[in-house]
């Protein structure tokens, strides 16, 4: 077979994949319930089994080249959870192979030290997401992209002082500066509706245009439908759907038609 | 090798970021890490030696070589115990290891305790029949205390996510080691019976290499100290490498 040209074509290979969380840490409590629990049911308390709560049940898809997939349900099917493990914050997994390089951004305008200014941290961002390029490439990124948030002379300002709106500015610029081969955007567009220009999610949607594949998560519709290709929904553990993306978000909405309205939001 | 290099650039650049902000926005910046350690040691040397009348030779030397490292020790664990947990978002956004935090953290503690390390080699210059062949020991003993103490803020770090006791815990358990540590009175003061204690304290041990090497040089003093420190080294590591190992499925639900 020739595995050359699947590598190639296939750029995240999921098999089998389960995710259990092991939450008697969050049970335990405090020493008082804990002594309490024991005095109770002492039989119960030295033979209880940990509680699993388990996120993920057995999954497998791929995703090829070319592919722009967004990932919707409802909260707490563990979206997030799987994008994680995708790149590896649990420790390398066997069911997961990943071919080429990948880049993932969970959230916007986090900020590392607030002491220090705009392009100080910039360049703390950069260096973390793109520690793979050599340096020259690097210190164009940073120059390019305190250029495109336009925050001029506000740079050399503590980073504390800056608004919501510019510390995204900068964020999404820096992030959306090179493709890559698996781009993974967890609701990177949320909270943006009022800061957003359509400079910014211009740059970002060509992005998305230029990496290998893409995961993305949101929750909104629109975006969902304008740019991926592909749709996979979340639900019970495993994967309820897989394929086109009109019909995975009607298959979405008619599937939670039952719940309340707050929580079928995508 | 490639992933070394991508986390050895993260470390770096999270320990410049560190050098750079701790300082910020003080009036006399970095005079701070010679000026901490120097009123700490005068404190030290004017009690013991001006009212307690502590009877040690070259007791200045023998309060440095003990202090300097105690107090890089008991910076680090208490400025990393908690900052997995302050770097939460960063943790949760990016993908950074978490330990790599840390790391930065001790790395820049260890050159905040370097700077006063090299003005004691200009103290030591001028003394007559002072003995140099102790320097030889000192990259050991540096490299020892600087991996030892990462290891153990990474475990606290750790264990500080899954249970926020462990920081009230360290703040008391370290203002306690300052004293049940021989830091500035000798380990042979302390009664005969009881010696066998300090011996099972891991901060004296690497402590206790800087003290050989430094103020009273002996070869038998040296290998038993590094024979104490290789094994407490082991065993934080292992523990330390178990409990990331078995807690880290769970740490970003904790965080």
């Amino acid at each position: 077979m020739n595995s050359t040209s699947k590598s190639n074509d296939t750029i995240l290979e999921i098999k089998n994949l389960s995710l259990t969380y092991n939450v008697s840490y969050s049970k335990i409590g405090n020493l008082r319930d804990f002594f309490i629990k024991a005095v109770q049911s002492p039989l119960r308390f030295l033979f209880e089994k940990p509680a699993k709560l388990q996120i993920l049940n057995n999954i497998s898809f791929n995703i090829k080249r070319g592919e722009i997939v967004g990932i919707i349900g409802v909260n707490g099917a563990g979206k997030t959870s799987l994008c994680r493990l995708i790149t590896g914050m649990y420790g390398q997994k066997d069911e997961v192979k990943m071919h080429g390089i990948l880049r993932a951004i969970f959230d916007t305008g986090t900020v590392m030290h607030s002491e220090l200014s705009g392009e100080e941290n910039a360049w703390i961002i950069t260096n973390i997401i793109y520690s793979k390029l050599p340096k020259e490439e690097r210190i164009s990124i940073v120059e390019e992209a305190l250029h495109f948030a336009g925050l001029d002379e506000f740079v050399h300002a503590p980073f504390k002082t800056y608004s919501k709106g510019m510390k995204v500015r900068l964020f999404l610029s820096i992030i959306s500066s090179r493709p890559c081969d698996l781009l993974i955007l967890d609701e990177v567009f949320s909270g943006a509706d009022t800061f957003f220009n359509e400079k910014i999610s211009k740059r970002i949607k060509r992005v998305i245009q230029e990496s290998g594949a893409v995961i993305f998560i949101s929750h909104e519709e629109e975006l969902v439908k304008e740019i991926c290709n592909r749709v996979i929904v979340l639900g019970d553990k495993k994967v309820l759907y897989d394929g086109d993306v009109e019909a995975g978000c009607k298959f979405y909405k008619e599937k939670y038609s039952g719940y309340n309205k707050r929580e079928i939001q995508f | 090798m490639m992933q070394l290099k991508n986390q050895f650039l993260i470390i770096m650049t999270l320990t410049l970021a560190e050098i750079k902000s701790r300082y910020r926005n003080t009036f006399i910046g970095l005079i701070w890490v010679v000026l901490n350690p120097l009123i700490q040691f005068s404190v030290h040397a004017l009690i013991f030696k001006f009212i307690l009348k502590i009877n040690i030779e070259r007791y200045y030397i023998f309060l440095l070589t003990g202090l300097l490292p105690w107090i890089y020790i008991s910076q680090t664990i208490n400025q990393s115990v908690n900052c997995m947990i302050s770097h939460r978002e960063a943790l949760l956004s990016f993908q950074i290891h978490p330990i790599s935090i840390v790391v930065s953290k001790s790395i820049d503690n260890f050159i905040n305790f370097l700077i006063p390390f090299i003005a004691l080699f200009f103290i030591l210059l001028p003394i007559e029949n002072y003995d140099f062949q102790g320097f030889i020991f000192l990259p050991v003993a540096m490299l020892m205390l600087l991996v030892s103490t990462t290891y153990i803020s990474v475990l606290l770090a750790i264990l500080q996510v899954f249970f926020r006791d462990v920081q009230y815990v360290m703040t008391f358990l370290l203002s306690i080691m300052i004293f049940l540590t021989p830091i500035f009175y000798p380990k042979y003061l302390i009664p005969e019976s009881y010696q066998f204690l300090v011996d099972l304290n891991p901060f004296y041990a690497f402590i206790r290499t800087f003290k050989a090497s430094l103020w009273h040089f002996s070869y038998q003093d040296i290998f038993a100290s590094l024979g104490f420190s290789s094994l407490f080294l082991i065993i934080i590591i292992a523990i330390t490498t178990l409990t990331w190992r078995r807690l880290r499925n769970e740490f970003y639900l904790q965080i």
